[in-house]
């Protein structure tokens, strides 16, 4: 019975410190993977860049327009094709570290209330199942 | 500081029950959510039900939170601490109540439990070591001063100060401190692998995921790809070992090839050795982003250079497509090239007519392209050292083989993945076994590839066998399979042998005594492991007439030690007289021809080399055996050790046998004049005292009389009667017939070395006859008179 009660001291005890610490730092790596896992910062500085460095080079000596154009088309799409899926994975990623972001605090207000929400869970619980 | 409440927590409700009961409270609580749901499609029943289910699911979920916070809460403490400081605080606060001996407590841990499985005890005789009344000295941590505070340092303090511990682990093999403690540091290794399974959310374990996108800025490689593979993408990479052997070079791989402009490495080590790991590793921190921003998530690519040039038929064509190759990868800006076998892609180019460092020069000072080349120490020193352009474009990398303890973590951690696939476990005593033996036993391997190769032949045999623990025994039983060398405990069957060498060299060796004798002892020398590691199995001269037993001795050596005549090998050392018998005995390093002496040894490493009329060789000859009797190995034309410390070395000489006779004609001891005949033979240079001096022993052979002349005869005849048995043929051995084979075989000049081929030519030819002639019918009893052998 004593060892019981030193537990639950020793439990609030830490549910108030070392456990709120555990609670922003999974916050704060669950955060670093989704930006490492999207490869948040490398699609945003690339974002501009050709698909896989596809790109036409000059070959001919001289200035010719059509090649000039032919070109500039062909390196304007492979950006745009780099800038449409990188757009598309940053969005995505962007959106579960938004997300992650925001679930965070609530999270931790979660943790914070939860000893008291489990007894007033339990109580409710009863309640309804009286009434 | 870990609070007893976690423990007490443990105590009251275990980490697995815990799991399990929170999947079945966590189910329940899905299943009334569900229920309270599915009411909302029932109108009528609704408000009645809805209340009902969802009061339930509500307590059901207070009871969930519940487990979930104390789970947290237990992990937090368990996450938070090293392995080796949690086990020892859980021990700790299981030993506070002093009843029983603190051993106890410690085995009734996983960790402890494992440590004296890993041990090897047999699990009833540990518990009935544990339930013992007396003996026990240590009954609380507190009568303890640790060194440190963990399972490890634990386990060795109680190790010097419980007597009865120290006992229990001698009976198991293992008597050092230091055993104890890379035994327990090993178990919580195997913890922390558990535990770190449970962790998913540390960032260590986060980031060997590999991202998307990394590589979308950096061009395709179609032409690389065709010769080579994405070391980074390969599934294996996910998760790095706990311990790796060659940190030291991963960081300088990592720093070397931080530079600006030609980073490039060549790792330099013996194949095995571990240099494909380094690449390995080295990827690791590459994917993990835990290394200098030029390096960071680049593709670590292996690429085949030899598989170019074999499929290209010409220069031209070849040049076209290495250019084509590096210059993808160069443009690519995020590769790290790998050449596999670097000296043997640059000769075999070489061999196509292309100059690869005047080619590829542009890419070795490129600031995009990172290369490290992958050599073994011949091919560096045999191509790339005499290449200076390449030495300036290469910072040289020498890995060496892993120390013992680096060794014995390595064998740990492939043994995890062996025993992960199976159903057996590696002791440390064969884990102990497998690290000391591989080196001696296979010493033409390399470390750890070849203690890897022996542990995955015990994997199989201990699979094959259905053996659930593996220990000593079984990996040396393995080594005595691929060696033939007795090796292991002496069992019953091998120690009368042992005992009675003597007896069993004698059915084939008639007389010589003291040779037999010398033989013996230093036999059970080399089989009880007294002398050291350090030298041949055995080596010994013997001196003597011809004809005296000096080759059968030999033979029967082969036939006892290694069960079989065919581990003898020979070697007429009269024809290593000339001034070339170096050269052809060690190989030529201008030529390129590998030496009788190094083949013999190298294809051969077991066995008896018997080395004929030792005397005619070359001084320089005997100068080599020197260095193989003193040390057990001697250098090769190429500077690699030929290794013959698994060999039993006897030469022979008629030297001195004149000498010999004589003493014996005249009645003196042979044993009496045996100083003064090895100072004879040194006199006469034949050779010189310190050759003589490494010899186990100078063994005197004596003429044979003619007492020793009847037995061998005898045993000639008895080999005749068995062979005939075949035939059912009885050949009666009888006086008349002994003493006609000693007067056709002796010859006072070749001793009974004529005595076998007197059985051929006379007896044998003689049977034939009668047989041939219908004079013996099978099963007859065959009696050979005067008149037949006059």
């Amino acid at each position: 019975m004593v060892g019981t009660l030193i537990l639950a001291m020793d439990y609030f005890l830490w549910h108030y410190s070392q456990g709120v610490k555990d609670i922003l730092l999974l916050w704060k790596n669950l955060l670093w993977f989704i930006t490492s896992f999207f490869s948040l910062p490398i699609l945003a500085r690339n974002l501009l860049a050709p698909w896989h460095a596809l790109e036409e080079k000059k070959t001919k000596g001289g200035i010719i327009i059509s090649d000039i154009l032919s070109r500039l088309a062909i390196n304007t799409i492979m950006r745009l094709v780099g800038l449409l899926i990188r757009s598309v994975f940053l969005c995505i990623g962007l959106f579960f570290y938004l997300v992650l972001l925001l679930v965070g605090p609530f999270l931790l207000l979660f943790w914070l209330f939860l000893p008291f929400i489990l007894v007033a869970s339990f109580f409710i619980g009863f309640s309804l199942i009286l009434s | 500081m870990i609070p007893n409440s976690v423990f007490y927590l443990e105590k009251i409700f275990k980490h697995k029950t815990r799991h399990l009961v929170s999947l079945i409270v966590n189910s329940i609580f899905g299943i009334s959510l569900l229920l309270s749901a599915g009411t909302f499609f029932f109108e009528e029943t609704r408000d009645t039900f809805f209340s009902l289910f969802f009061g339930i699911s509500c307590i059901v979920f207070s009871f969930a939170a519940l487990l979930f916070m104390i789970e947290h809460f237990f992990l937090s403490y368990y996450f938070s601490n090293s392995v080796a400081v949690f086990e020892l605080y859980r021990i700790m606060y299981r030993a506070r109540s002093e009843r029983k001996p603190l051993l106890y407590y410690i085995a009734r841990t996983t960790i402890g439990h494992e440590f004296f499985v890993r041990a090897g005890a047999d699990l009833e005789k540990l518990h009935e070591f544990l339930t013992r009344k007396e003996g026990f000295k240590i009954y609380s941590i507190d009568e303890l001063v640790l060194p440190e505070e963990t399972f490890e340092g634990l386990l060795t303090t109680l190790f010097s100060r419980e007597d009865i511990f120290r006992e229990f682990l001698g009976t198991l093999g293992i008597i050092k401190e230091d055993d104890v403690n890379t035994l327990a540091y090993w178990v919580t290794r195997n913890q922390r692998a558990r535990r770190d399974k449970e962790w998913w959310w540390n960032r260590e374990q986060l980031s060997h995921l590999q991202g998307i996108g990394r590589d979308w800025a950096y061009a395709f490689t179609w032409k690389l790809d065709k010769y080579s593979k994405t070391i980074t993408e390969s599934s294996g990479i996910s998760k790095p070992p706990i311990f790796f052997a060659h940190k030291n070079a991963v960081d300088f791989l990592i720093s070397a090839l931080n530079k600006t402009q030609g980073a490039n490495v060549v790792i330099v080590g013996p194949p095995g050795v571990g240099k494909q790991e380094i690449i390995r590793n080295f990827a690791f921190h590459v994917i993990s982003g835990d290394v200098p921003k030029k390096l960071r998530y680049r593709r670590v690519v292996l690429f085949n250079g030899v598989f170019l040039v074999s499929a290209s038929k010409q220069k031209g064509e070849f040049e076209e497509r290495l250019l084509g190759v590096f210059e993808e990868a160069d443009h690519a800006k995020n590769i790290v090239l790998v050449i596999d076998s670097f000296p043997e892609f640059v000769k075999s180019a070489e061999a196509l007519g292309s100059d690869i460092t005047s080619l590829l020069q542009k890419y070795f000072e490129s600031k995009r392209l990172v290369i490290i080349g992958l050599s073994d120490d011949f091919g560096y020193h045999e191509v790339i050292e005499k290449n200076g352009q390449l030495t300036s474009h290469f910072e040289k990398l020498p890995v060496e083989e892993p120390t013992r303890e680096d060794l014995f973590r390595i064998l740990e951690e492939e043994i995890q993945k062996f025993e992960k696939g199976g159903n057996f476990l590696f002791t440390y005593s064969a884990i102990k076994v497998l690290a000391d033996s591989t080196k001696r036993y296979f010493p033409d391997g390399v470390l750890p590839e070849r203690a890897v190769d022996l542990a995955r032949s015990v994997v199989s045999f201990a699979t094959q066998h259905g053996i659930s623990v593996v220990r000593e025994e079984e990996v040396l039983a393995e080594i005595r399979n691929q060696t033939s060398i007795p090796v292991g405990k002496i069992d019953e069957e091998e120690k009368e042998k042992l005992l009675g060498l003597e007896t069993e060299l004698h059915k084939r060796v008639i007389g010589q005594n003291e040779a037999i004798s010398a033989i013996s002892n230093a036999l059970r020398r080399a089989r009880t492991d007294i002398q050291g590691r350090k030298r041949p199995i055995g080596s010994f001269l013997f001196l003597g007439p011809t004809g005296v037993g000096k080759t059968e001795t030999a033979k029967a050596l082969a036939e006892v030690f290694f069960k079989g005549e065919v581990h003898l090998r020979r070697l007429d050392m009269s024809e290593y007289k000339e001034f070339d018998s170096i050269e052809r005995l060690i190989g030529s390093f201008e030529t390129q021809k590998p030496g009788v002496l190094s083949n013999l040894l190298r294809e051969h490493p077991y066995g008896v080399l018997l080395l004929d009329e030792f005397e005619k060789a070359n001084k320089d000859v005997h100068d080599i055996f020197l260095q193989i009797l003193d040390e057990g190995f001697f250098s090769d034309m190429n500077g690699k050790k030929v290794n013959g410390r698994n060999t039993i070395f006897i030469a022979t000489s008629n030297a001195g046998s004149a000498k010999i006779s004589e003493a014996v004609s005249a009645g003196v001891e042979l044993a009496s004049m045996k100083d003064e005949i090895i100072d004879m033979l040194i006199a006469e240079s034949m050779f010189r005292p310190e050759l003589l001096n490494r010899f186990d022993a100078v063994v005197l052979f004596h003429p044979l009389g003619s007492e020793h002349l009847t037995k061998v005869a005898t045993l000639l005849l008895t080999e005749l009667t068995e062979r005939l048995q075949d035939q059912n043929i009885h050949l009666v051995i009888n006086e008349t017939l002994i003493n006609a084979l000693v007067r056709f075989g002796y010859d006072p000049k070749f001793g009974a070395r004529e005595m076998r081929r007197a059985v051929q030519d006379k007896i044998e030819n003689l049977i034939a006859q009668k047989i041939i002639k219908g004079e013996i019918a099978p099963g007859e009893d065959l009696t050979l008179t005067d008149e037949d052998l006059s």
